[in-house]
């Protein structure tokens, strides 16, 4: 009946939903670029962007993703929505029928229904949209393409969710060019949603935006999902962003899954020390905390993900290393319910979370 | 008073004259910078924080310049200048530039020469401004490398931007900035483009260097985090002008402006209640060409007063010292409304004037268009 057959290397609790299914199951999911090299463009090696990664995502929650430049988190929602053809690994996709569909490994051809179910919203509010279609064509095209609408029902629903995202419906006709970064990012939005999927990636949907107009979107992104049981993955580097809209969270360094868990235990009693790292270097919109708590800053560069260093990927710039994290890999153990992490002292360290902001008199 | 600011801007005006009309990107700007201190400018995209700042150093492009206001810098050797009077192209600003006031920017790899070693380009500096051999530069370069931490400096001297990672780039950048000891160095967005731990290396750099340096740092940013973790002084920027100005704990937690009220609100903050609903600035940053009349936040602002903020220009308050803020909630609004009356009767006066005198010569030449 459920996937269980296919099951998880790495297990993972019930979700915070009790013991429904997951939506997506991502199973080893490996991504791995070629490195090519010189006039014959041989392979040299490989880049492993997304490495052996496992987690759920179920019905109805934000699942965010988080890490820097390079770990891979974006490689993943371009898996999830086949933008990518992964490596090795499933992805399993509930259509709701019981029968979970194995998305990493669909012909093109095959994926073709599913499109319209898993969908993503991108970054970039400019190069995103097609600057020569109206916004009619760019909101329509999935319904046209699909057979799901055409002509007069297509624009009378365009027209809805133009409204839906806070835009004008007269707007229709329109191209690109005439709306501001905001407005093109809830055009982004309506591209998304037209369709009534089930699950969205949004891609580091609100980073380029300013910081009120991020708010407004943020504020959208939450009623749409309450609107139209959407589930998320939230793909995006800014972790405030993250912890306010997420239900839980995978932590990324290097290709790999190091922590995942619920916002609030990662948050405040993370398990792996890059978690704990990364939480340190926000820099807290509160004056009064500048001192308050050690600063944790790591030291070295991301490594290279080609070529990364043996054991755990972490340990040249851990501050708790030992003698075990370079020469043996750590594998993903739940710590405590529903929260995992990839790292040998996880049960033993004792890190250091977010301290709570005093709620400032504003 | 004045000696306790080492740049003070008042009134400044950068407009940029384009075919389909005039920008005002920086519209009566007036700021402080203390000393040996870190004033942090915070603002969205358009609201001239960038402009401002590269006007401190008249490195406006045309048809951009600087129209109105003054930009007073108080010199080392005790003297006064109104950087804002110099000529963008002349001898007097190029000495100041670089010398006495450096920038350092958001975009490592695009303002650093991609074909010039990293000694090389720094070290070009303290020749040109100090006079130093090439030698003599190098051995300052190499000081400047350690000082800003550089890994491995002695191998970096010798490599070129390309080589380097992006937190290693911006290292050369502030090496760069602080060449030639500033007395300001203005920071443009400088960690915007860096991952959140090499931004958190960065900011550390800056405030030990600003500590080590005694100099002052005009830190640009859109990210009200960074400004509460480094900022001595805050202004806060919307449309063109300060709306805000104090110090950093009196602007975080006694905010006087609708505008920064709202900006405080509207950011998600690590550790705060859970799941509260963002409360978003409704609307956007107006288009420059289509700027709303008297106070420029008044069609988004919460407190908006209908008759009076849509009508007059708020003047700037002054609460303590230090402490400014631009809207008419804590004006009198009956006297602001007297003068600028006042003042719009005499333009409108001497336009009266200027078109009838402009007749009468139109009627003598005949052939005036």
């Amino acid at each position: 009946m459920t996937s269980e057959s296919q099951q998880p290397q790495q297990p993972e609790a019930t979700g915070p939903n009790g013991n429904r299914k997951p939506l997506l199951s991502v199973r080893n999911l490996k991504m791995h670029f070629p490195v090519v090299k010189g006039l014959m463009r041989r392979t040299v090696g490989y880049t492993k962007a997304v490495d052996d990664v496992s987690f759920d995502v179920y019905p109805g929650e934000t699942y965010g993703l988080v890490g820097e430049s390079g770990c891979g988190k974006t490689s993943i929602g371009r898996c999830i929505t086949r933008i990518l053809e992964p490596t090795a690994g499933t992805i399993l996709y509930d259509q709701g029928d019981g029968r979970p569909v194995d998305i990493a490994n669909l012909r093109n051809r095959d994926m073709r229904p599913y499109r319209s179910e898993l969908r993503m919203i991108f970054q970039d509010p400019f190069s995103s949209l097609n600057p020569r279609l109206p916004v009619l064509e760019i909101i329509g095209e999935v319904l046209k393409v699909n057979g799901i609408a055409d002509g007069a029902e297509l624009e009378a629903r365009v027209r809805d969710m133009l409204r839906k995202v806070g835009l004008r419906a007269e707007y229709l006709r329109r191209y690109p060019h005439a709306f501001s970064g905001g407005e093109r990012q809830r055009i982004g939005v309506a591209r998304a949603l037209a369709s009534n999927p089930k699950l969205v990636v949004c891609d580091e949907a609100v980073s380029a935006l300013d910081v009120s107009i991020q708010a407004q979107t943020i504020n959208l992104l939450q009623d749409l999902q309450d609107e139209f049981d959407l589930t998320y993955v939230f793909v995006a580097h800014d972790l405030s962003v993250v912890e306010h809209i997420s239900d839980r969270i995978g932590v990324m360094y290097v290709g790999k899954l190091v922590e995942t868990g619920t916002v609030d235990d990662v948050f405040s009693r993370p398990r792996h020390p890059y978690t704990e790292a990364l939480l340190s270097a926000v820099p807290k919109a509160d004056p009064a905390l500048r001192d308050a708590g050690k600063r944790i800053r790591l030291p070295g560069e991301v490594a290279d993900p080609s070529d990364p260093p043996p054991g755990c990927y972490f340990h040249p710039r851990c501050a708790y290393a030992k003698e075990r994290c370079r020469t043996e890999e750590p594998q993903m153990r739940e710590i405590a319910p529903g929260h995992s992490a990839k790292c040998h002292f996880a049960h033993e360290l004792d890190l250091k979370g977010v301290v709570a902001a005093e709620t400032a008199s504003r | 008073m004045p000696d306790n600011n080492l740049l003070t801007v008042d009134e400044l005006k950068t407009y940029f004259f384009t075919d389909e009309g005039v920008v005002k990107a920086v519209d009566g700007l007036t700021l402080e910078v203390p000393r040996g201190r870190t004033l942090g400018v915070v603002g969205e995209s358009g609201s001239g924080k960038s402009v401002g700042a590269r006007s401190l150093m008249q490195l406006v492009d045309p048809p951009g310049r600087i129209v109105e206001g003054s930009i007073m810098l108080n010199r080392a050797d005790g003297s006064t200048v109104d950087i804002s009077s110099l000529d963008p192209r002349g001898p007097a600003i190029r000495a100041i530039r670089g010398d006495e006031i450096a920038m350092i920017f958001q975009e490592p790899m695009s303002s650093l020469s991609p074909v010039h070693t990293v000694g090389d380009q720094i070290g070009e500096m303290i020749e040109l401004h100090w006079g130093y051999t090439k030698a003599q530069a190098r051995d300052r370069v190499l000081e400047l490398l350690q000082q800003v931490e550089m890994p491995k400096a002695r191998g970096v001297i010798d490599s070129y931007t390309f080589e380097l990672s992006g937190g290693m780039r911006q290292r050369a950048m502030i090496a760069m900035g602080l060449a030639c000891d500033p007395s300001l160095l203005i920071a443009d967005e400088p960690t915007t483009a860096l991952d959140v731990t090499t931004q958190a290396v960065i900011l550390d750099l800056i405030r030990r260097l600003q500590e080590s340096f005694g100099m002052s740092v005009l830190f640009i940013t859109h990210a009200l985090g960074v400004i509460a973790e480094l900022a001595d002084h805050v202004a806060v920027m919307y449309l063109g002008s300060v709306v805000e100005q104090g110090s950093v704990m009196d602007v975080f937690h006694r905010p006087q402006h609708p505008y920064t009220r709202s900006l405080l609100r509207s950011i998600p903050s690590l550790g705060l209640e859970k799941k509260r609903r963002l409360e978003a600035i409704r609307g956007m940053v107006p288009h420059p060409f289509n700027r709303p009349g008297g106070c420029p936040f008044h069609n988004r602002c919460p407190e908006f007063m209908p008759g009076v903020c849509d009508q007059l220009v708020p003047p700037l308050e002054h609460l303590d010292a230090g402490r400014t803020v631009r809207c008419l909630l804590h004006s009198d609004v009956d006297e602001v409304r007297a003068r600028q009356e006042e003042q719009a009767a005499a333009e409108r006066e001497a336009a009266a004037g200027e078109a009838a005198a402009q007749r009468s010569v139109g009627k003598r030449g005949g052939e005036s268009r």
